[in-house]
């Protein structure tokens, strides 16, 4: 017994309330909803599918259009999940390096698979988790009521992007600001100041990244991404311009290798440094589109349900460790949806290099087994803006075949970022 | 005379003497406290809920809990004690459940009622019927339990729209069951045909308030006297049959 005293609130306190609250009237979300209990309100992943992942300039899609890649992604995802294309409120299209933001590309890759006027389309540039955004943005589109039904998408044709004319002119004054100046430092060089500062050894990453090819290749022997690639057609120019017309239905990445010949790979950004070819994302061409809906509509349509939409979370990083965004992410998604890491039954880490994944994964716990089970983008290879909706499809048809329950996306971001999602499989 | 603060992670529950001067306050939970009562039989008991999911009971004349049961999964919304025996009280919770507790019998609940498919919000004793209880749920529903079967509600009430916030039996009838709602709706129910017919009847739906209802409560001293509190400011208190659109609010908070 004491006198009262002025009480204190974490700076969560409020939204917590007012979240648990909502439950309370619009008992749909959070943990409060008892078992069974499936609400209205939820957001429903009804189809998830991509394009196979062509090596850029050298693979499958080499002289492939992106809006020929997105149009087969976005046609693919509509007819798995049933849904009329007028019904489609909005698509969004991730896409990092297309001059314009694709935003025009985008409108005709729509008409290209027959969608009507009426139906709109936006792009969005969150660098690597682009297509992971385009994913979150339909979701939060759909949980306020703006649109029903939408399409998060993502493509890069990295054959044809000129990655240096994406950033365009650098203010001097960057220069006298740190953090502004270190969002210049290429890509590579961020892995090889992640792998120093965190003591990531070579032979760590080459074997993270041989696991990566043997788990790809495994898995297309079982076929295991036959349920998420739609075939594309594709048109190859040969050296004598010659066209050749080919059905591309596998992704060209995964190939056989050893530690020894990873070992013998020479640093490929940095003297005496640990990053290379093999332990790095392949540069590559795709699209990938995930069609969300609202429960109710899901409900209404039956439409086959994969799985709900259950948070999003984004934290910015240091730019030049960039790579560690996973490991500020993933724990900020998991306190939102009152979740922990032995909760997620599997994780799609983007493998943008060895260095950062195997920091991320071995800094949060994670059990290698639930790491990208299917191999990920060392293998796979990393299309920038397709990368986050190809990592949700690989995702959930995974859970679907293992039983699993919550699935975690997520990946870092050039400049200094960490995104990530959860799912939860259905039914 | 006991009045409560909902204050954020601490029980305070003051005791004011006659006015601004808490004379004793409790810490001890670990969220926000949603409930206290006093135990009705007993000077040295009262409950408290609370979002930490926990159930607490406590001695005026302590500091710390006398008890403090972890059953639940989930928010505790609602305290309540038995009329008819001071050692029995019960919770209800987010999780779903009703509970019950026996504060001479060591462990957990004596017996754990999954009430409703959604959160239950309020929960209360029948006082003249002892196995006799009422719940409200987010389902919008409320739900009449015989303790002594308590596989399945003796009778659903449908009415509400939205979640009903506050179930209270009148201390002068064993029939008569006020509710209260986020659908801005309190009612009194006629519980007197449940047991021919499985169904009760709605005897007034009350639309007074403008806002959520989260407060009732029945008059000890007067039949037929209610008090309703809502979020739009207001707090009305009316005879049952009243109406009390038509009655300037009681006390303009």
């Amino acid at each position: 017994m004491s006198a009262p005293s002025s009480t204190t609130h974490t700076p969560s306190a409020p939204r917590k309330r007012t979240a648990r609250l909502l439950a309370q009237v619009a008992p749909a979300g959070g943990r409060g909803r008892a078992a069974g209990g499936d609400g209205d309100d939820d957001v429903v992943v009804l189809a998830a599918v991509r394009t196979p992942i062509g090596r850029a300039r050298k693979g499958s899609f080499r002289d492939t259009h992106p809006t020929t890649l997105l149009q087969a992604a976005v046609t693919g995802a509509v007819e798995a999940a049933g849904v009329p294309r007028a019904d489609v409120g909005d698509v969004v299209v991730g896409n990092v390096l297309a001059p314009g933001g694709f935003a025009t590309q985008a409108r005709m890759a729509l008409f290209l698979a027959d969608f009507p006027v009426e139906v709109p389309v936006v792009t969005t540039n969150r660098q690597c988790s682009s297509g992971l955004q385009a994913v979150a943005s339909v979701a939060a589109a759909i949980a306020t009521g703006v649109i029903d039904v939408g399409i998060g998408a993502g493509v890069e044709s990295m054959s044809s992007a000129d990655m240096m004319a994406s950033l365009g002119p650098v203010n001097d004054a960057v220069h006298d600001v740190p953090n502004a100046a270190a969002c210049l430092t290429p890509m590579g060089i961020t892995s090889e100041n992640v792998a120093a500062k965190y003591g990531v050894s070579r032979e760590t990453q080459d074997a993270f990244a041989l696991l990566s090819h043997q788990r790809a290749l495994a898995a297309q022997d079982q076929g295991l991404f036959d349920d998420e690639i739609v075939p594309v057609t594709a048109v190859v120019v040969d050296e004598n311009d010659d066209e050749t017309q080919v059905i591309v239905r596998s992704d060209d990445g995964p190939r056989p290798s050893t530690l020894a010949k990873l070992a013998k790979l020479r640093p490929a950004f940095k003297k005496g440094g640990s990053t290379t070819a093999g332990n790095s994302s392949q540069v590559s061409d795709g699209a990938a589109a995930v069609v969300l809906a609202s429960r109710a509509y899901a409900k209404t349509h039956g439409s086959p349900v994969l799985g709900r939409f259950v948070a999003f979370a984004v934290a910015g990083v240091p730019p030049a460790i960039m790579g560690i965004g996973p490991a500020v992410a993933i724990p900020a998604v998991l306190a939102k949806a009152g979740l922990s890491i032995d909760d997620i039954d599997i994780f799609e880490i983007n493998e943008a290099f060895a260095s950062q994944a195997t920091y991320c994964v071995d800094v949060l716990g994670i059990p290698t087994e639930k790491v990208n089970p299917l191999g990920g983008a060392i293998a796979l290879g990393h299309p920038l803006g397709c990368t986050g909706a190809r990592q949700v499809a690989t995702l959930l048809h995974h859970l679907a075949r293992t039983g699993g329950r919550y699935g975690v996306v997520s990946m870092c971001i050039g400049g200094g970022q960490g995104a990530a999602a959860i799912f939860e499989r259905e039914p | 005379m006991a009045f409560t603060i909902w204050r954020g992670q601490k029980l305070v529950m003051a005791m004011f003497s006659p006015l601004t001067t808490p004379l004793a306050g409790w810490t001890g939970h670990e969220a926000e406290v949603a409930s206290v009562a006093w135990s009705p039989l007993s000077k040295t008991c009262f409950a408290s809920g609370s979002w930490d999911a926990t159930l607490r009971v406590w001695d005026p004349n302590a500091a710390a809990p006398i008890l403090s049961y972890t059953d639940f999964k989930y928010c505790v919304y609602t305290a309540a004690w038995a009329p008819h025996s001071p050692t029995l009280l019960a919770g209800c919770s987010g999780d779903a459940t009703l509970r019950l507790f026996d504060t001479k019998t060591p462990g957990g609940a004596v017996l754990t009622l999954p009430a409703h498919d959604f959160e239950v919000l309020s929960c209360d004793f029948n006082k003249y019927a002892e196995h006799v209880m009422v719940t409200g749920s987010v389902d919008t529903s409320i739900a009449l339990w015989d303790v002594r079967a308590p596989r399945a509600p003796t009778a659903v009430l449908e009415g509400h729209s939205l979640a009903v916030r506050r179930v209270l039996f009148s201390p002068f009838s064993e029939h008569l069951l006020a509710s209260a709602g986020y659908d801005m709706a309190a009612m009194v129910w006629d519980l007197s045909s449940v047991a021919a017919t499985g169904t009760a009847t709605i005897l007034q739906r009350l639309e007074h308030h403008s806002e959520f209802v989260v407060g009732l409560d029945w008059s000890l001293f007067l039949d037929n006297v209610l008090a309703t509190a809502g979020w739009d400011d207001s707090l009305f208190v009316f005879g049952v049959g009243d109406d009390p659109g038509r009655v300037r609010p009681a006390v303009p908070l």
